[in-house]
């Protein structure tokens, strides 16, 4: 077991060294140069000689490769600069916002997983069954349906029509309610059709044949034998879809102004933040990295061939 | 979808001015003259959405042939010629699929400034990668046929041998994936349009709209639901219409 983590770990590495070339990178697409804008953000009128010194500093007068490992020695220490706009520091930023969107991603996975496996299975259990039809117009919705729209939508029928909820802000349980479940649909969506598509391949395999040829009661045959089998491909899709829930709730939360990472981002970009842009990017990958690696491992311990194969990342 | 792209065309004969104001009738409700009602401005809705169109769509099947072009490019070559140039493509394109799409995209429109060029490059940048990896596997499979290496044999340069032997063989593939894509595109360009990241105002682009309608969403909330209703039937549209495509040129699906 611990080889394979060993392996999976060092898979990801590359994939996580690309991620801090791509953010460090991002630092040196921006207009402006950082020593400049440091020291107008300090409030300081810049002269030549403290412009000077703040590159030194920087190491800003190194070259670019030079400057990539320093960044990234300083990055893994938590170091990821000094926001522009509030003057502290990034990963200080990036922790306060993590909560948040924490709050909103767990019960939209939560919701996601707790709906999509019953109605995947039911629906590739019934085929053709107004539970099938409704499943499959359910899916199509969520994966079509904008995030914006659904969100509005649902603003209007249960904020401003029959005032269930609140409609912006964080406080409480309630607040949480429909960003959580627009945030949910598309998960949902996805993983529902995966479910489906899984059973459904699984029902015309050979051993499901055998077992109900054996006698094995179809509720046994569907839940017990084809169920775990079904489910490992969407397990993987599912650990995917938690990483983009945590870091691409960008529109849900704008729409209910909800503090979290996506905002972050956003009032960043407005602001001009680069280094919190910056300090993003790695902070999201790294998560993302991090969450595909739990998938990996889990994915090693439910499905034994893969323990003896070993298939690499994006390869499953 | 060919609704869609008829009101393209023709948005300039079935609708009005886009951007001519009344500030006698703002916000209005559905009304005759109005169809869709009228925003914050006094603008007309469905003038707006019909304009709107052209750049939503317009913008999303610019870069989808940006984006094609580059990613059959880059795929052949990992596929064709293998090596380290393989290596570091597949690698780019692990990192850019493990990556949340809307995320950098916004990272690099954020470094950049706001703005159509912007918003342009950043979601070509990020798009090619889903392209490369197809094409690069098919590239894979086709490069070592007979008919591959016959024309080798014969001669024929590494260009040529790209161009009339291998291109072919994936363009079906490239042109499902397009027409699923375009309305990921759609709703991409939509969402950096909401945030304020893409076209700007006044221009009428779906996305931009409804940040307009935003502020005035509790008292009139058409400025905000009709711009996403026409997105979502736009990429509703190119879905419906992808899923057809695969269907008709798979024939390994038509079983199921």
């Amino acid at each position: 077991m611990s080889a394979l983590l060993l392996r999976r770990l060092w898979s990801l590495v590359p994939v996580w060294v690309g991620i801090s070339v791509l953010a460090f990178a991002l630092g040196h697409l921006a207009p402006g140069d950082p020593a400049l804008l440091l020291l107008q953000a300090a409030g300081e009128e810049p002269t030549p000689q403290t412009v000077q010194a703040m590159r030194r500093e920087l190491g800003l007068d190194q070259p670019a490769p030079v400057q990539y490992v320093l960044w990234l020695a300083r990055a893994v220490q938590g170091n990821l600069g000094v926001s522009y706009r509030s003057r502290r520091s990034v990963l200080h930023e990036l922790l306060g916002r993590l909560p948040a969107t924490l709050a909103l991603a767990l019960p939209a996975f939560l919701i996601a997983i707790a709906l999509a496996v019953p109605l995947g299975v039911l629906s590739a259990a019934s085929p053709r069954t107004w539970i099938d039809h409704a499943t499959r117009v359910l899916a199509l919705a969520g994966i079509t349906l904008p995030s914006f729209l659904l969100a509005y939508l649902l603003v209007l029928a249960f904020g401003v029509q029959w005032r269930l909820f609140p409609v912006a802000g964080r406080e409480g349980f309630q607040s949480m309610v429909l960003p959580a479940v627009t945030l949910a649909l598309p998960s949902l969506a996805g993983l529902t059709r995966l479910v489906r598509a899984g059973v459904l391949e699984v029902l015309g395999e050979e051993y499901v044949r055998t077992a109900r040829a054996k006698g094995v009661p179809e509720r046994r045959v569907l839940y017990r034998h084809a169920l775990p089998n079904a489910l490992i491909p969407a397990l993987t899709a599912a650990g995917i879809r938690f990483g983009h829930l945590v870091t691409g709730a960008v529109i849900v939360e704008t729409v209910f102004s909800w503090p979290g990472l996506g905002r972050l981002v956003v009032e960043a970009i407005q602001s001009r933040d680069y280094p919190v842009i910056q300090g993003s990017v790695l902070f999201s990958g790294t998560l993302f990295v991090f969450t595909n690696l739990v998938v990996d491992v889990m994915y090693g311990l439910l499905d034994p061939r893969v323990r003896v194969e070993g298939a690499g990342l994006g390869n499953p | 979808m060919v609704t869609f792209t008829l009101l393209a065309v023709f948005a300039d004969a079935v609708a009005k001015d886009p951007l001519e104001m009344d500030p006698t009738r703002r916000l209005l409700p559905p009304i005759p003259g109005h169809p869709l009602g009228t925003d914050a401005l006094g603008r007309d809705l469905w003038s707006r959405i019909a304009h709107g169109s052209r750049w939503s769509l317009g913008l999303a099947a610019v870069a989808t042939l940006l984006i094609a072009a580059l990613g059959i490019t880059l795929g052949t070559l990992a596929g064709y010629l293998g090596g380290w140039t393989d290596v570091v493509l597949m690698r780019a394109v692990d990192v850019l699929l493990a990556f949340p799409g809307l995320l950098l995209a916004l990272a690099i429109v954020g470094v950049r400034g706001p703005g159509l060029e912007n918003a342009l490059l950043a979601v070509v940048a990020i798009g090619w990668a889903d392209y490369a990896r197809i094409v690069r596997g098919s590239t894979l499979g086709v490069r070592e046929r007979e008919f591959v290496l016959a024309a080798r044999g014969l001669g024929a340069s590494d260009l040529r041998i790209l161009t009339s032997h291998v291109l072919p063989n994936v363009i079906p593939t490239v042109a499902v994936l397009a027409t699923l894509e375009m309305g990921q595109l759609i709703l991409a360009f939509a969402s950096l349009g909401f945030l304020g990241l893409g076209v700007k105002p006044p221009t009428p682009e779906w996305g931009s709209m409804i940040n307009e309608g935003r502020i005035s969403f509790f008292v009139a909330p058409w400025p905000v639901i009709c711009p996403g209703l026409a997105i979502g039937l736009a990429v509703l549209g190119f879905n419906l219409l992808g899923d057809g495509l695969r269907d008709a040129l798979d024939p390994r699906r038509l079983t199921r």
